[in-house]
């Protein structure tokens, strides 16, 4: 066999890039014309971010030794990419997803579709695919009414050509994370040009305020046409295609709503638009940069992202590691295919480390820091990519939302604590008080929020 | 054709732990890879295997007589990406694909076009809207906006590259991109350099001009100090953020220093000046927030500055407020005279477009509004008023129509709103756009709810063809379009019956083209001709020679036998240096071509697996180690006494079918099982995936060796299955190419199934598969899930024999299935769901 020399790989690549290697303009760049992100007194801006990495996590190089606050814990070999935010961290042991369990094969799907909804998900590949609402669209209830999107949903892997997904689970649990109800999937968007020119097209246009209120008037009028088409349609439809219409006439409204939240949203200057080819390094940091973009723009202040499909079979060639990602995760305890997915895993920490750096260099008021003012949380469908256990997950919040949650913290949970009550817990954070979510909630997740 | 019946196990995809246990339970579920909920209903899903007793119904019932058959649910379908890409082309003409940025649309039985679980996202509508205006603008042109000259100064904008030279200069004395981003319209720009460079060495220094990151245009800069130079260069923008960037590409001891950029655009059209009425004065009346309101007699005027002798269109937006005998009147004023009167009607509170043509002088003029027929009655407080919004001048106006032969107006425009009554071609316009769009006549209440937005577009103040493109939007983003939608007269009823023709028009068109239907089949629909079996039989073969058939090819064959996820994998680049883009390319189009035949072509089915002759360049010949005469250009190439015949020794399957470092036995044979046989083995138990390397790196066997090792216990029933099929093609490593040994280690390429016949290679391991009675069942299956959109259910099974038979009947042809498909019942007919409330649906009630 010849021996390995990757290709690309430098020190930067491994580390996520830090910023070097992209052609987005720098982040001071973009100016914010509004204070609107930075809040009004009553109302400070509260986001959250939830964001995916496939095929689980090696467990023993992750878990940092200490539980504590400040010096007691230190940060896991995989987790050192995040030391220049290490105490903005909570990191969570012993969360489970139990749920998300599969009726029989399935973890990865079972794992995703009920990633954020911890909703045990209808096994079919059939017109019954069934979740809840996930954690962020609830969120996205309660925060996307003053901004121009209600949420986002960003990846990085559309979806395979051919085949089914897995196991007999429809491909609709396997690349969605954002769930806006129990059978609509959040579609999410992986190209950046298309995010971008979701983010900023029409800002700043140099047409007269005059045209561009008749062009508004112009969309408003097509969709009230076809909201009403759809509305006459509507009775005559059996129930299946009522579902379907229904999300027809939610996305219409939702255009519509956004279309009005245009004509005086905050607005930013647009930075350079990407460019139209990327390797998935440049890929993940652009969508990274666009993710902190939005924020800082207040464009939306709920993003869910998707580092892979579930069930990801990535080769991570510039790492050195040729094979599928998820045929190594499969690792039979073998030390070789540990250390593969150590450095993969690795890896991804480096995105997410790069993601809060962003985030913690964005300044808002009073000192604070955008990654202060949001909570974002960082987890994968399975914990060991062999046993595709739902317990044990890894489990990293990060930001306080504006102090709520005492961060520089390795907690543990010893009783396998359900991970519907963190998202209890989270959804509190930016004001939703609910009592149950998901299939097992059992009120709050203690030692989470700041009381 | 021989009856084998070898697998017999594992055939029901029933994801037990135990394969072997499978066969006592012959009716139970059938769903592809699922049936273990406890939830399932049995039996929603047809038993086709070898063997199994067709449960008591005649097997030879005609299709499309049987009423009271069972023609399952058909839910309204969203169009999927190539579906959609498809639609406009064929509508339009266009040659745009915007459903590439749509999201990637699920999976569900293997294919992409399952109505179920296309669902529909609010971002996803975002984007039919963005598509849908792009469309409208591409084929009738945008509506130009006014020029304007846009200076960029660097040392003003500043940046990392580079450095201020002088006051007004930028100089760039090495590698990178100075780079700022603008707004423009949309249209022809010209875009223009002042620079100059510090030339050194033989070459004069090279200056790049970056538009949105790629390089647009590279300058020999020549120019020096004191000669500067002046560069110019056309581009056409859409409107909205441009990036714009310079690079000096020779750096070393030279420089390149430039003043600044500057963008004149969109040209072309004729310039429009419009005076806000707000924004003047006068003591007859007093502006409010939009308008200027002129109380008593008297004007308002701006002094504009004509750029050429022309004829030009001068416009007034105004609004009369009537009282007395007469309507208000106004008076176009140029230079202080009247050139024009006009009666300002009134509609409640809109203002309209009043237009008049006037031939201007270049130079300095006065333009004005005059209010000429004051009334005041103090006693009874009628007041006659004029307002005015605003006053423009456009033009000049040259004689020359827009892009008239453009393939999307040509198909639009079908009449002259100027020659013709307007309002009638107007009507045609719609009747004929919307009608194909939607797949069927639009009612004449849906003509005038269109009609509307040419009258929305001339009140505000734009022409009837700004009209024309808001109906191509709303009728682009109608559930009419968006949606296939079949209307039941009864909606919870499950009572069959018929599809109307236009409707079974599409279902047609979608299945053989994906796309819609074509002149010939809607007049066929438009007449009540369609729906009889002579017809639907001359159609099917008509439209499987037209070239759009070729959808099949890539949307069916490329999915059902996998050729499409060459897309997807990536082989490993230092075990195979071979595979590169053009291998990829290659394989994909051998596997295209060799389809092609099968699907359209006289051979049958069985000889997919057997065929002596495949298609090849020289790079593939060489790849496969043929001696051919393959050229740059794919030909036919004989097979005979090489290591290459039929489907399973191509190199597409081979590869998507191998992991990215080496084959996978297990994953060939689980194709074979799953796309060619239909009987998926159940999925593994987790945890007992995948094959170890050893800890250091050295590999101890072959993969047969090695997975031979690994399949035992509980997974040896089911490796039992798969493995021997794969182990037939060992000698093809994981790129296709052929080898005599796996890393040093004697390949064995025989096996036995289990049902006892043995083999040796794939040769003969594919005269037995060509054999199996599964293989015609399943095509069968797989066709008919493609062109439903749905997966098969269990009351399919009449249609599924039928079809099966007629496959049979005519050795074995897919073009003949294609024909069986739209004959049989399920594809003629639809019912209501019979579920009563919308709400979360109830199991599945086929």
């Amino acid at each position: 066999m010849s021996k390995r020399i990757p290709k690309h790989l430098t020190r930067r690549a491994f580390l996520g890039g830090a910023g070097a290697l992209l052609t987005l303009p720098l982040l001071e760049s973009i100016t914010p014309r509004f204070a609107a992100a930075q809040g009004t007194p009553g109302e400070p801006a509260r986001r959250m971010l939830a964001y995916y990495v496939p095929n689980g996590i090696h467990m023993p190089a992750w878990t940092p030794e200490a539980v504590g606050q400040g010096a007691a814990w230190s940060l896991s070999p995989i987790l050192e990419p995040l030391s220049n935010v290490k105490n903005k961290l909570l990191l969570l042991s012993g969360i489970a997803n139990e749920p998300a369990r599969p009726d029989g094969a399935g973890d990865h799907a079972g794992g995703t579709g009920g990633f954020l909804t911890a909703t045990h998900v209808n096994k079919t590949e059939g017109a019954d695919i069934r979740s809840s609402i996930s954690v962020d669209q609830i969120a996205a209830q309660a925060l996307g009414t003053d901004t121009r999107f209600a949420s986002l949903q960003l990846g990085i892997d559309g979806g395979g050509s051919v085949g089914n997904c897995d196991s007999g689970y429809s491909c609709a649990y396997v690349r969605n994370i954002s769930w806006a109800g129990p059978q609509t999937p959040l579609a999410k968007t992986v190209n950046p040009r298309v995010v971008f020119d979701r983010l900023f097209a029409g800002f700043d246009s140099q047409v007269t305020a005059a045209e561009r209120a008749k062009r508004q008037r112009y969309s408003k009028s097509i969709l009230d046409y076809v909201l009403k088409d759809a509305q006459n349609l509507n009775p005559k439809l059996n129930t299946r295609d009522k579902i379907k219409l229904d999300e027809y006439m939610t996305g219409i409204r939702e255009l519509e709503m956004r279309i009005n939240a245009t004509e005086d949203g905050p607005q930013c200057i647009a930075p350079d638009a990407p460019p139209p080819e990327l390797g998935f390094q440049e890929h993940l940091t652009i969508m990274a940069d666009l993710m902190v973009m939005a924020f800082q723009c207040d464009l939306t202040r709920v993003i869910t992202f998707m580092l892979g499909n579930a069930g990801s079979t990535r080769s991570y060639n510039f790492l050195g590691i040729p094979d599928a990602h998820h045929e190594i995760s499969h690792h039979q305890n073998s030390q070789t295919n540990f250390d593969k997915l150590q450095t993969i895993n690795t890896f991804e920490v480096a995105q997410l480390a790069y993601l809060l750096d962003a985030m913690d260099r964005v300044e808002e008021e009073n000192g604070s820091t955008l990654l202060d003012n949001s909570l974002v949380f960082f987890s994968s469908e399975i914990s060991d990519g062999n046993r595709h256990n739902h317990d044990n997950l890894p489990v990293i919040l990060a930001g306080s939302q504006r102090g709520q949650i005492t961060t520089d913290r390795h907690v543990r949970y010893d009783n396998d604590e359900p991970i519907a009550d963190l998202f209890l817990s989270m959804l509190s954070s930016v004001g939703v008080e609910q009592d149950s979510f998901g299939d097992n909630s059992t009120g709050q997740l203690a030692g989470i929020l700041n009381t | 054709m021989k009856k084998h019946a070898f697998f017999v196990f594992c055939i029901f995809g029933l994801a037990l732990t135990s394969c072997a246990q499978d066969t006592s339970t012959p009716s139970a579920t059938n769903t592809p890879n699922n049936g273990d909920q406890p939830g399932d209903s049995p039996g929603d899903q047809p038993n086709n295997q070898p063997g199994d007793p067709p449960d008591g119904t005649p097997p030879d019932l005609p299709p499309g007589v049987t009423p009271d058959a069972d023609p399952g649910t058909a839910t309204v379908r969203r169009r999927n990406r190539v579906e959609y890409n498809n639609t406009v082309r064929d509508l339009l003409g266009t040659t745009s694909t915007p459903a590439d940025d749509f999201p990637s649309d699920n999976h569900s039985y293997g294919f992409d076009n399952i109505a179920d679980v296309l669902s529909l996202s609010p971002f996803q509508i975002e984007l039919y809207d963005r598509a849908a205006e792009q469309l409208a603008a591409e084929a009738l042109g945008a509506p130009q906006g006014p020029s304007t000259t846009i200076t960029l100064e660097p040392e003003e904008i500043g940046g990392d590259i580079g450095a201020p030279s002088g006051d007004n200069a930028w100089i760039l004395s090495q590698e990178g991109r100075w780079s700022t981003s603008t707004v423009t319209g949309r249209g022809r720009h010209t875009i223009n350099i002042k620079a100059f460079g510090q030339q050194a060495g033989n070459e004069p220094v090279q200056m790049a001009f970056f538009l949105d990151g790629n390089i647009a245009q590279i300058f020999n800069v020549e120019a020096t100090e004191d000669n500067p130079g002046s560069f110019d260069l056309q581009v056409d923008l859409l409107d909205g953020t441009h990036n714009i960037g310079l690079a000096l590409l020779n750096p070393l001891q030279r420089s390149l220093i430039f003043d600044n950029i500057t963008i004149e655009g969109p040209l072309g059209g004729p310039l429009v000046t419009q005076i806000e009425a707000e924004t003047l004065t006068s003591d007859r009346g007093r502006a409010n927030d939009t308008g200027f309101l002129l109380w008593s007699n008297g004007f308002l005027e701006q002094e504009i500055n004509v750029p050429e002798d022309g004829d030009y269109i001068l416009s007034m937006k105004v609004r009369g407020q009537q009282g007395g005998p007469d309507v208000a009147r106004a008076d176009f004023l140029v230079d202080g005279e009247p050139v024009a009167e006009i009666e300002a009607d009134s509609y409640g509170d809109l203002s309209l477009v009043y237009t008049v043509d006037h031939t201007f002088t270049a130079g300095t003029h006065r333009l004005g509004v005059a209010f000429t027929n004051d009334y005041w009655d103090e006693e009874n407080g009628i007041d006659r008023n004029l307002f005015v919004d605003w006053f423009a001048f456009e033009g000049p106006i040259v004689e020359t129509a827009p892009d008239q032969d453009s393939e999307g107006r040509q198909r639009i425009m079908i009449c002259d709103p100027l020659q013709d009554v307007e309002q009638a071609c107007g009507e045609a316009i719609i009747r004929n756009f919307t009608s194909k769009a939607w797949r069927r006549p639009v009612t004449d209440q849906e003509v005038a709810d269109l009609y509307a937005f040419i009258d929305l577009a001339k009140e505000e103040g734009d022409d009837f063809e700004q009209g024309i493109r808001l109906i191509i939007r709303a009728t682009l983003m109608s559930p009419h379009f968006l949606f296939r939608v079949e209307l039941d007269p009864t909606p919870t009823s499950e009572q069959a019956h018929p599809l109307t023709d236009h409707q079974l028009a599409a279902r047609i068109s979608y299945f053989l083209w994906s796309s819609i239907p074509d002149d010939e089949l809607r007049q066929l629909a438009d007449e009540g001709r369609l729906n009889n079996e002579e017809v639907l039989t001359a159609q099917v073969e008509r439209m499987l020679n037209d070239p759009r058939a070729e959808s099949l090819v890539h949307n069916f064959g490329g999915q059902w036998l996998y050729f499409n996820a060459l897309a997807d994998v990536q082989p490993d680049y230092v075990i195979f240096p071979d595979y590169n883009e053009a291998l990829r390319k290659s394989l994909q189009q051998e596997a295209q071509l060799f389809f092609r035949d099968f699907m359209f072509g006289q051979r049958g089915l069985d000889e997919m697996l057997t065929a002596q002759y495949t298609y090849a360049n020289d790079l593939l010949a060489d790849h496969y180690g043929l001696n051919s005469n393959a050229s740059a250009d794919f030909v036919e190439v004989d097979l005979e006494d090489t290591t290459r015949r039929g489907l399973l020794t191509q190199g597409s399957l081979l590869t998507v079918t191998s992991h990215p470092t080496r084959t996978s036995p297990t994953r060939r044979g689980k194709w074979v099982l799953e796309q060619l046989l239909c009987s998926p083995p159940p999925p593994p138990p987790p945890g007992v995936e995948g094959l170890l390397d050893n800890e250091d790196g050295e590999i101890t066997g072959s993969v047969r060796d090695r997975l031979q090792a690994h399949a035992v216990g509980e997974c040896a029933s089911c490796h039992v299955e798969m493995d021997p099929i794969g182990f037939s093609m060992e000698h093809y490593d994981g790129i296709g190419a052929w080898r005599d040994d796996d890393n040093g280690f004697a390949i064995d390429a025989t096996g036995q199934l289990p049902t006892g016949e043995t083999f040796d290679g794939v040769m003969e391991m594919t005269d037995i598969l060509s054999q199996d009675e599964r293989l015609v069942t399943c095509a069968t299956r797989q066709m008919f899930t493609f062109a439903m959109g749905r997966g098969a259910i269990f009351h399919d099974k009449d249609d599924l024999q039928i079809m099966e038979q007629g496959l049979r009947d005519n050795n074995l042809r897919l073009r003949a299935l294609a024909r069986y498909v739209v004959l049989s019942h399920a594809f003629r007919w639809r019912r209501g769901d019979g579920l009563e409330t919308p709400s979360t649906p109830q199991e599945d009630s086929e």
